[in-house]
């Protein structure tokens, strides 16, 4: 959120807590995960605010980093309103935005989370037993990382 | 002195920091249009149904004018109306380096958490 240059392409990788999908995609994005390879345990649980977003900061666009394009890659949670939301998102860069320059990418990260990934994450967010939990959404994101890598190869190529 | 300094006004020595007021709604957008255009001074429609007609898109910002500072006001109508709809505008806010105020009518605050 420190990063204000309204001149830069922005990403926004949107999942439903801005915990666990939309965090993994950004690190994909951003190469702090490997694209060759399915990650250890020890790669995605070291990934900045991996599982660490509590749901009071939902609807807060969390800066990841910025790509070798310079463009800003940001995690965010929408909760269970993810079409509303991401269309007054859009709306807002669009006609309220400094400029209202057309400098913004939502993607929705949710259809890439399997059951693994949404129970572990209701067990370590909502229930708060992250010992329980955090391993299970490692074990669901590490089902689907090809697809993850698929997704931000093909974000990288259009954006 | 008149000076535009970025989103700011200089205006005989005093600073008017230029906002976007945001009146939000998820019912009826006749009370939230009545508070922006008292806000702006003005006199509304009396007709509800010419507002409910023309006030009905979901997730649009409705540009309603400026105020005497110079801020300018917009109405959004969202059903969805909670914390995450307050984080998301005060975040993109932050993201387009642009001060908001939000006027929420419906002031559910501390009954959703």
């Amino acid at each position: 959120m420190e990063k204000k240059d309204d001149k830069i392409m922005k990403i926004i990788y949107s999942c439903y807590g801005g915990a666990h999908s939309s965090i993994v995609a950004s690190a994909i994005h951003l190469g702090y995960l490997p694209t060759t390879r399915i990650p250890t345990k020890e790669e995605i649980l070291n990934v900045p605010y991996y599982d660490q977003s509590p749901k009071e900061s939902r609807g807060i666009p969390i800066y990841i980093g910025t790509d070798e394009k310079l463009r800003e890659i940001y995690a965010l949670g929408m909760g269970p309103y993810r079409n509303e939301y991401t269309k007054i998102s859009y709306n807002f860069s669009f006609e309220i935005g400094k400029d209202k320059k057309k400098d913004i990418q939502i993607i929705n990260v949710v259809p890439l989370l399997s059951f693994s990934t949404k129970i572990g994450g209701f067990l370590s967010r909502r229930l708060g037993l992250i010992k329980m939990g955090r391993p299970i959404t490692v074990k669901g994101i590490q089902k689907r990382y090809n697809f993850f890598i698929d997704l931000v190869k093909d974000v990288k190529e259009r954006c | 002195m008149k000076l535009i300094v970025g989103q700011n006004l200089l205006l005989n020595s005093k600073v008017f920091i230029l906002m976007k007021i945001i009146y939000i709604y998820n019912k009826n957008a006749y009370a939230a249009l009545k508070a922006a255009y008292a806000h702006l001074k003005l006199r509304t429609c009396e007709d509800i149904t010419y507002i409910k007609n023309n006030y009905n898109e979901e997730g649009n910002f409705y540009y309603l004018g400026t105020d005497v500072e110079l801020n300018e006001v917009y109405l959004l109508y969202s059903k969805k109306n909670n914390y995450i709809l307050r984080n998301l505008l005060q975040g993109f806010s932050s993201l387009y380096d642009e001060k908001i105020l939000i006027m929420d009518l419906d002031n559910k605050h501390g009954k959703e958490r």
